[in-house]
């Protein structure tokens, strides 16, 4: 392996960044798959729906795959400086011939359209959590099977789960 | 004319950004005639005629310029560098619009925000890229490979013509469409409005053509040479496509004048196509200059031969699910 030290300091990226992005990633990788093995094992001492501990975590772990998509992109990105194409064009030599007053103005206005845009999803996405979820219709026999296949559950699945449930304790 | 790569890539590309012309360009005419809708039920009928579509329309832009980013890297540096003022305002157009198809139907409160973003939005886009086309017909000062312009180069009484007439094409593409996928009240007005808008689109095509002779010596005096005159059969088709137009839509036909307006638009891109050839940066850098590689144009000639087929798969099939007109009780979302 080639260490950090044999390589020219004028060729380092941020090495902090990159060190500490890497680490973010892989560590909420390795909490994503501790709270997947938690959830099974609750599943299979059938205790899964009342870990009320388990869904706290749920809802604290909701960015993570988020932060640890963009952590990761800061490795790549942050990595591979000072190359655009690594080894072989440095990105001071990839610029494009826009003024930074252009290139300043059009993220501006990336900011401001995407603040408005996300800011109106995220509101939206965290109002229909909020909801608590419509019962489903109820099926009428003329217009086909009652419960065919699907990832929701239905009546005809729902209630003797519910029911076995009951008489089980 | 040899068909080696670059030529196919050319022609690819040409392909791309004319399928992207005639399948976005009813969609966004439905977005710039938006404000036409007298109702809430009006507009979010005319919503649906498109929203199940809108989207894969897009996939030929991307196409079109993940394509030219590829086969022809100058050009994509030198053109995306020199109209990028406009460029930028297309997409942050497209994501406004493209926006209030999923979040109009979400909200009540802010129902109307969303309605003006997609009526801007729209306009804005088919705007753009009128003024990019004349940008490109004008040609970009290059220097060295690179783009040697000043900022607003783009910005000239010519480039706002082109928008112009794009926008007004747009919009009666939009209401051609409109007129097909609906019923009622709705569908009567944009019936009637059809032959305005295609009188006016007519107008500002035959202004951007005049003007496109007199915009550059070389372009008038290739169209204006005896040795070129098999060229006119471009517009006297696209004459003949006009006056096919008014006639169909006076008889109140529904399909007839929008598959004339297409024609139109194809006759243009092919006018405009027999004005530039061989030149991909106008003036004076041609497609073989700024063509990639043969090893790259022939190893993203494989991605092609499997992707376009599958695209235009699943293109046909969804308009083949969506067929026929659109109930304005029952919306796709």
């Amino acid at each position: 392996v080639t260490g950090l030290d044999s390589i020219d300091r004028a060729d380092w990226p941020n090495v902090p960044l990159v060190f500490w992005s890497f680490r973010v990633m892989v560590g909420l990788g390795l909490l994503m798959i501790l709270y997947g093995l938690c959830a099974l094992v609750l599943m299979l001492r059938k205790r899964l729906f009342e870990a009320r501990w388990l869904q706290l975590w749920a809802v604290v772990m909701a960015p993570a795959g988020l932060i640890a998509l963009l952590a990761g992109w800061f490795v790549t990105e942050v990595g591979r400086q000072p190359y655009v194409v690594y080894g072989l064009m440095r990105t001071e030599d990839a610029v494009s011939p826009i003024g930074a007053p252009g290139v300043a103005g059009s993220l501006l206005a990336f900011v401001v359209v995407y603040l408005f845009v996300f800011g109106a999803g995220i509101f939206y996405m965290i109002r229909l959590a909020g909801r608590p979820t419509a019962a489903p219709p109820e099926p009428t026999l003329q217009e086909g099977p009652i419960r065919t296949a699907g990832i929701m559950p239905g009546p005809a699945q729902g209630r003797p789960a519910q029911r076995g449930g009951e008489a089980g304790r | 004319m040899t068909f080696d790569l670059p030529t196919i890539w050319a022609v690819l590309i040409c392909v791309a950004l004319l399928a992207y012309v005639v399948l976005d360009g009813f969609d966004l005419g439905v977005g710039i005639l938006f404000p036409l809708g007298k109702s809430r039920k009006e507009r979010d009928t005319m919503m649906n005629t498109v929203a199940p579509v809108w989207d894969g329309n897009e996939t030929w832009l991307v196409l079109g310029g993940g394509g030219l980013f590829a086969a022809f890297p100058l050009a994509y540096s030198v053109l995306l560098t020199a109209f990028y003022a406009p460029l930028i305002a297309m997409l942050l157009a497209l994501v406004l619009r493209g926006v209030a198809f999923e979040f109009r139907f979400r909200t009540e409160r802010w129902k109307p925000y969303w309605t003006v973003s997609f009526i801007f939005g729209s306009t804005l886009a088919a705007f753009s890229q009128g003024v990019m086309v004349g940008a490109f017909v004008q040609g970009v000062e290059t220097a060295d490979r690179a783009y040697a312009g000043g900022w607003f180069d783009w910005l000239t009484p010519f480039t706002l013509l082109t928008g112009l007439a794009l926008t007004a094409g747009y919009a009666l593409l939009g209401a051609c469409w409109i007129a097909i996928k609906t019923t009622g009240d709705l569908h009567a007005r944009f019936l009637r409005l059809r032959i305005p808008l295609g009188l006016l689109a007519v107008a500002l095509l035959f202004a951007v053509s005049l003007a496109t002779l007199f915009q550059d010596v070389a372009i008038g005096s290739r169209w204006l040479s005896i040795a070129n005159l098999v060229l006119w059969i471009i517009p006297a088709l696209t004459g003949a496509a006009g006056i096919g137009f008014l006639v169909t839509a006076a008889r109140r036909m529904e399909i007839a004048p929008f598959l004339c307006v297409l024609a139109m638009f194809a006759l243009g891109f092919a006018g405009l196509a027999a004005s530039l050839y061989p030149n991909l940066i106008p003036p004076g850098i041609s497609y073989q200059d700024a063509a990639n590689h043969d090893g790259s144009l022939m190893f993203m000639l494989w991605g092609a031969l499997v992707l376009i087929p599958v695209i235009l798969g699943y293109t046909a099939y969804s308009y083949w699910v969506f067929r026929g007109k659109v109930d304005p009780d029952h919306g796709y979302h």
